[in-house]
């Protein structure tokens, strides 16, 4: 039975996103700065 | 043996400006996320592409200070990706994605539907041989049949109006349509176009 399951589990590959898409993310929070103006927020990606 | 830094206490340290609490909150609960994302979409191009708006999501509502902590960081982000897999089905149910090859010529599954005159004839033709035909079948027989095919009836319906049995109804339509073979196969015509 074991066997059997461990056989199964060996099908399904975990499923992640790729490192480029963190890699992205990150870059992008870095990127990401918010300006307050009064009661305001505004989200501002500088280059 | 390492202590794991709680969820809210990386989230904390992220709106505070430590751009590395986001990267270990990402890894912690990628596959997590990864994996309920393609359990509902089954595309793993489409997965990497909601993933990575759920967070994009995040960073804006962190990032903005409009987070609040009342629940848990995980069932939070997997409530934004459960909504953009929803917006995915809807947006794909108003606009559906064909993906063909360049030996497949979608216009050879998609047809006009509308006949052209000649068809149109033809098709008249039948009809209008085929009620001939309807016409030599026992009157029993024959009021099922009409029922059925041409006012579109359930057999429920038919029993109802008949006062026969939803069996005897079946009985008879099948009959009929026993009947009606033998009667096109015993004078030779021909109803196709």
């Amino acid at each position: 039975m074991e066997k059997i399951y461990f056989e199964y589990q060996k099908k399904f590959s975990p499923v992640k996103a790729s490192t480029e898409t963190i890699e992205f993310l990150i870059s992008y929070s870095r990127a990401l700065y918010t300006v307050k103006h009064d009661d305001l927020k505004f989200n501002v990606i500088l280059n | 043996m390492s202590v794991q830094i709680e969820d809210s206490e990386l989230v904390r340290d992220y709106i505070s400006g430590d751009e590395k609490a986001l990267e270990v909150l990402i890894n912690r609960h990628n596959q997590r996320i990864t994996s309920f994302i393609y359990s509902k979409v089954l595309d793993r191009d489409i997965t990497e592409d909601i993933f990575q708006d759920t967070f994009i999501k995040v960073i804006k509502t962190l990032k903005k200070g409009t987070y609040s902590e009342e629940g848990k960081f995980l069932p939070w982000v997997m409530r934004i990706s459960h909504n953009l897999i929803i917006d995915h089905f809807r947006k794909n149910k108003r606009m559906p994605m064909f993906e063909g090859s360049d030996d497949f010529n979608i216009f050879s599954v998609i047809g006009d539907d509308k006949l052209n005159a000649e068809k149109q004839i033809i098709k008249d033709q039948i009809n209008s041989d085929l009620r001939i035909l309807v016409e030599e079948l026992p009157d029993d027989q024959k009021e099922v049949l009409l029922m059925r095919i041409y006012k579109d009836m359930s057999f429920k319906e038919i029993s109802e109006n008949t006062g026969v049995s939803i069996n005897t109804a079946l009985g008879r339509m099948r009959y009929a349509l026993i009947n009606l073979r033998k009667i096109i196969e015993k004078n030779n015509i021909v109803l196709t176009a």
